[in-house]
């Protein structure tokens, strides 16, 4: 059975090691998903990590769910954004659309039983009374403005959507991780992506990421940036560097 | 730095800790980047690199790590002045393995052996690529330091 996994979907092992059948056998990329679980990186993430194609891991990770081996990690509104930011997505969006993107990839709860596995926060799936058309995602006119779903209220629509790296509200923070993840899928390998974040970070002043706490950064980890100083450094950085604009989809809205 | 010489230096140097006990092959640990003073062990195994980044490779290892190596060496006395000396050996082995890999687009200096208070007292390059390799439950760290070369001061 197939189960449905989200590219954002967050999981963790239900079974540790430990607890695990001496007789279980599983295919290799199935085990590869169940050891590289930790119940902080996003499906997309571990995908893109295994360099499987996304037919695969929904397949490897379905199977883990169906054994109970891993279940998914509920997560918090902003929690739920950030992971919807580090799954990436190839195409760039403004952060308008990227808000839409997340109310339209978001599953309508036509299945309670579905709703129940997949456990995407489910409070705020509960305070919509009725989503049975997704809401289209560039098809936006002016003076249409779809209704929000899942709590999250898209910011106005831009003048421009094209305008890109533009600083918005206060609560608007840089998502390294995303970052990390933007730089990563152009590259050819995990290798040569570490390589290349580094590369961006090298050309940063360390004062500035000391000055934001930030010592030490794993490639999976996550910090949001919101020091305007900072953000414009690795924003400079990574065109400099590598010769890329900073998608609008590094940006996260934290309540 | 290709991510192919990179890739290439890893394994070697990975390899060095497997050939020393077979039965007990080293992991490497996730990577990291590490911003301001140096992560520094005990002893640290050093060679400068320059090419179209300058900067440092290093392999910093703790006392504890050492004497396991000397042991397996048939080295029994562990004095600060035998340590050095295995800390040499890595040195030339570090510089060896960067030779290999990074040969045509890099020079790369003399391998260096140094204490960690020698270590704190060069100018490293403040941002660097952190990879830990795990072996007998001790802890090297292998750390890439780089600076953009026409930047650096």
């Amino acid at each position: 059975m197939n189960t449905t996994v989200l590219p954002h979907s967050v999981y963790r092992r239900a079974r540790e090691p430990r607890e695990l059948p001496g007789a279980l056998r599983l295919r290799a990329l199935e085990w590869a998903f169940y050891f590289a679980i930790t119940g902080k990186q996003t499906a997309a993430e571990l995908a893109r990590q295994m360099r499987a194609e996304t037919a695969d891991s929904t397949e490897a990770l379905s199977r883990l769910i169906n054994l109970g081996l891993i279940a998914e990690q509920e997560l918090d509104a902003a929690e739920y954004v950030r992971a919807l930011a580090a799954a990436g997505d190839r195409e760039e969006k403004t952060l308008h659309e990227f808000l839409m993107g997340a109310a339209h990839s978001a599953p309508a709860p036509a299945d309670a039983a579905s709703v129940e596995t997949l456990r995407i926060p489910r409070p705020r799936l509960l305070d919509v009374p009725d989503v049975t058309t997704p809401f289209p995602r560039t098809t936006l006119r002016p003076g249409k403005t779809p209704q929000p779903a899942f709590g999250f209220k898209p910011l106005p629509r831009p003048d421009d959507d094209r305008k890109e790296n533009q600083r918005m509200s206060a609560s608007r923070r840089l998502s390294l991780r995303a970052l990390m993840n933007v730089i990563e899928r152009q590259a050819p390998s995990t290798e040569a992506g570490q390589l290349d974040v580094y590369r961006v970070f090298v050309r940063v002043d360390t004062l500035l990421l000391k000055r934001n706490g930030i010592e030490t950064l794993r490639f999976t980890e996550d910090r949001l940036v919101s020091d305007p100083e900072l953000e414009e450094a690795l924003v400079r950085s990574l065109k400099k560097t590598l010769g890329l604009d900073c998608p609008e989809s590094v940006w996260v809205e934290v309540a | 730095m290709n991510p192919e010489q990179f890739k290439l230096f890893k394994r070697i140097t990975l390899d060095y800790f497997g050939k020393l006990a077979p039965s007990e092959q080293p992991v490497m640990g996730e990577p990291h980047m590490h911003f301001g003073d140096p992560e520094l062990l005990d002893y640290t195994s050093l060679i400068e690199i320059f090419g179209q980044y300058e900067g440092c490779i290093y392999l910093t290892s703790p006392a504890a790590m050492l004497k396991d190596v000397l042991l397996i060496n048939g080295e029994i006395q562990d004095s600060p002045a035998h340590l050095k000396d295995m800390c040499q050996e890595f040195s030339n082995v570090l510089s060896g393995n960067a030779s290999k890999a990074f040969g045509g687009n890099w020079q790369i200096s003399v391998p260096r052996t140094l204490t960690r208070p020698e270590v704190m007292a060069l100018d490293l390059p403040e941002s660097t690529f952190v990879m830990p390799i795990l072996w007998r439950d001790k802890q090297s760290l292998l750390v890439v330091g780089l600076r953009v070369a026409q930047e650096a001061a």
